[in-house]
């Protein structure tokens, strides 16, 4: 019974050093961070160049009071387009990352909260070049780029000038 | 260090979308002001409105709409929406709807619009002689390319609105005043 208690907490934490090898791997670092980073610099451009349609995603949201949406509608795409440049440029990964990351999060609260009204439309994610109706697969999309930028935050090492 | 970097990229980030908001073709008002309210007036309107009187319109499609006579008349009493007039300086000089902005279509250009303050979230009213006056089409076609989001075409122009006795102003008013 010890014996294979013992192979099985051998072979737990080996499975755990490969992942762990995998996550920190520096060609999986680059691949997620080039991934990530122009999804966010295209979600970004789109944005910006068509404000009013992005005006009517967040308004279908009905989560922002009706004041904010314009601010919001100005300042988040290029957020999202500098946060995603700095990260395919490695530069400032870590703190371009905690941004992605963040943004990640409040759009994933704002479909969840969206499909709990019951409420059916376009997220506008990336404009209406690439529609995507909100639901459980724009959630796990969200939660895999989250857990993605999460990753390069503990793994990623410094910026590209500090090499 | 790290969380006043994190600082700096939403800063400088949030600076250019301000900037690049105020000189883009496309920019929209920080706060909804009361044109947008204007829109969703009208809109809300036209759904309770009799089918006799029913605009078509839907801000969500950028494309200009026909409106008739009553119904440029309603939005002219409530202050709701710009008149523009796309005829030359001449004519409009002799008579126009009253408080009408001139746009001459053979002088309109972007800083025309920023001159006379027209905002992309305005409603517009376009106006021209009669029924077979081009210039109000062609003046609606370029607001319509610059993205301004309310744009209508009164067709019966100055003719009809005169002869419906609704408000005018200019020198040949006066005179047969």
């Amino acid at each position: 019974m010890a014996i294979c208690r013992l192979s099985f907490g051998r072979y737990k934490s080996k499975k755990e050093s490969i992942m762990r090898k995998l996550l920190s791997n520096k060609y999986f670092l680059l691949g997620s961070k080039i991934i990530i980073g122009l999804i966010f610099v295209i979600s970004g451009i789109i944005k910006i160049s068509n404000p009013f349609e992005f005006v009517e995603s967040v308004n279908n949201f009905k989560m922002l009071p009706p004041e904010l949406v314009n601010l919001f509608v100005i300042i988040i795409p290029w957020v999202e387009f500098s946060a995603g440049l700095l990260l395919v440029f490695n530069i400032y990964p870590k703190e371009s990352a905690t941004i992605i990351s963040g943004l990640l999060v409040i759009f994933t609260i704002a479909v969840v909260v969206a499909l709990l009204k019951s409420l059916t439309f376009n997220c506008g994610c990336l404009g209406n070049i690439f529609p995507q109706e909100i639901g459980a697969l724009k959630i796990l999309e969200n939660l895999v780029l989250l857990g993605l930028s999460i990753n390069i935050l503990f793994n990623s090492s410094g910026n590209s000038f500090e090499k | 260090m790290f969380y006043v970097r994190i600082l700096i990229i939403i800063f400088v980030a949030a600076l250019m979308g301000i900037i690049y908001n105020s000189v883009s073709h496309s920019s929209i008002p920080f706060f909804p002001g009361e044109s947008n309210n204007y829109a969703s007036e009208l809109k809300h309107k036209s759904e309770n409105l009799p089918d006799s009187v029913k605009w078509e319109y839907n801000p969500e499609v950028i494309k200009w709409y026909p409106i008739r006579a009553d119904q440029a008349y309603f939005v002219f009493e409530k202050g709701m929406a710009k008149f523009v007039d796309p005829r030359d300086e001449w004519d409009f000089e002799e008579i126009h709807i009253k408080n009408a902005i001139n746009i001459p279509v053979y002088k309109f250009s972007e800083d025309m619009l920023k001159l006379k303050k027209l905002n992309k979230e305005d409603l517009i009213v376009v106006y021209c002689e009669d029924e077979y006056c081009d210039n109000g089409i062609a003046l609606c076609d370029s607001l319509i390319d610059l993205l301004y989001r309310n744009v209508f075409l009164y067709k019966g122009g100055i003719d009809e609105w005169q002869f419906a006795g609704y408000p005018l102003e200019g020198t040949k008013v006066k005179k047969n005043q």
